[in-house]
């Protein structure tokens, strides 16, 4: 039996990355949050990841896979919930995207972590306050949510690194 | 095996100038979204998604809205406002009590009232960036 498509080594990469963040997301969705808006965006640490071990274009897909198969699995598709997860998650691929493509020797997992928290805020931020709740209040939030971007930036670039490490030291 | 956690976790000096725009991002948020200078001298009332109006807080007098759940009561005295009566359960509302500083606001959520403190000084209606 031969398929019309061919499934390559790099899919099957793909598509198991993206079902590690899928799980990530979906556990993480379940803590709960002091502010709405505020969670540590743990699956990001999945994209890092991937984005430092095979590049930019796999961690898109990881990226955008987790958003669309996660919300499927909560059921938020296509809801309010799930336009403000794409639009995080295509401004902090956007943000990666351009460190990686031309600030590479100088910026390290931190800074991308930081800054690809900071946009993934900022454009939710954004975007429900142009879609669902057109009012100058919501962005009074702005500071706040800038705070956490920055602590879980750093907070998921370490737990990265250490898993980096581990990687490096042992492969499998 | 190399066991460490965090030592190979490598600073470089883009990270460093990331984080610190990123936390100079912190106070300018603060500022472009809070900071509104001077007193208040009206408020905007928009309530149940209908055009906002806005009234003069110069003389004491109380304002009836109709919000979704019903009417609601805001109280404007000596330049202060506060919602005195509301058709919702919680009352959080009522609670938060009298407010003053422009750029403030109170909102009433079940009953879709909102209040926005206003003062002459508005340069922005909201700010984006």
């Amino acid at each position: 039996m031969s398929s019309q498509f061919e499934i390559t080594e790099e899919d099957k990469k793909i598509a198991s990355f993206a079902a590690l963040a899928i799980a990530i997301h979906v556990l993480e969705s379940g803590l709960p949050s002091p502010v709405p808006g505020i969670k540590p965006g743990l699956a990001n640490i999945i994209t890092l990841l991937v984005l430092f071990r095979y590049g930019w274009r796999f961690a898109a897909w990881v990226s955008l896979l987790r958003v669309t198969a996660g919300s499927l699995l909560l059921g938020t598709f296509m809801s309010p919930t799930f336009v403000l997860s794409l639009a995080g998650a295509l401004a902090s691929l956007l943000t990666m995207l351009l460190l990686w493509t031309t600030a590479r020797p100088w910026v390290g997992l931190t800074g991308i972590s930081v800054l690809a928290s900071v946009s993934h805020v900022m454009a939710q931020l954004f975007v429900a306050w142009w879609l669902f709740i057109p009012h100058p209040g919501i962005l009074v939030l702005a500071p706040l949510l800038v705070t956490a971007g920055i602590l879980f930036g750093i907070f998921n670039a370490i737990i990265a690194s250490s898993i980096e490490n581990r990687l490096e030291a042992d492969p499998e | 095996m190399n066991r460490n956690f965090t030592g190979s976790l490598e600073i470089k000096i883009g990270d460093w100038l990331i984080i610190l725009c990123c936390l100079l991002l912190i106070p300018l948020a603060w500022v472009m979204t809070t900071h509104q200078p001077g007193a208040t001298t009206a408020i905007e009332i928009t309530a149940d998604d209908k055009t906002p109006v806005i009234y003069s807080v110069t003389n004491n007098h109380s304002v009836n809205v109709t919000g979704e759940l019903g009417q609601s009561v805001i109280e404007i005295r000596d330049g202060k406002v506060r919602f005195s009566d509301s058709p919702c359960n919680s009352k959080v509302c009522i609670l938060s009590g009298w407010h003053q500083h422009s750029g403030d606001h109170i909102v009433c959520l079940p009953n879709k009232v909102g209040i926005t403190l206003l003062s002459q000084n508005d340069r922005f209606d909201g700010i984006n960036f």
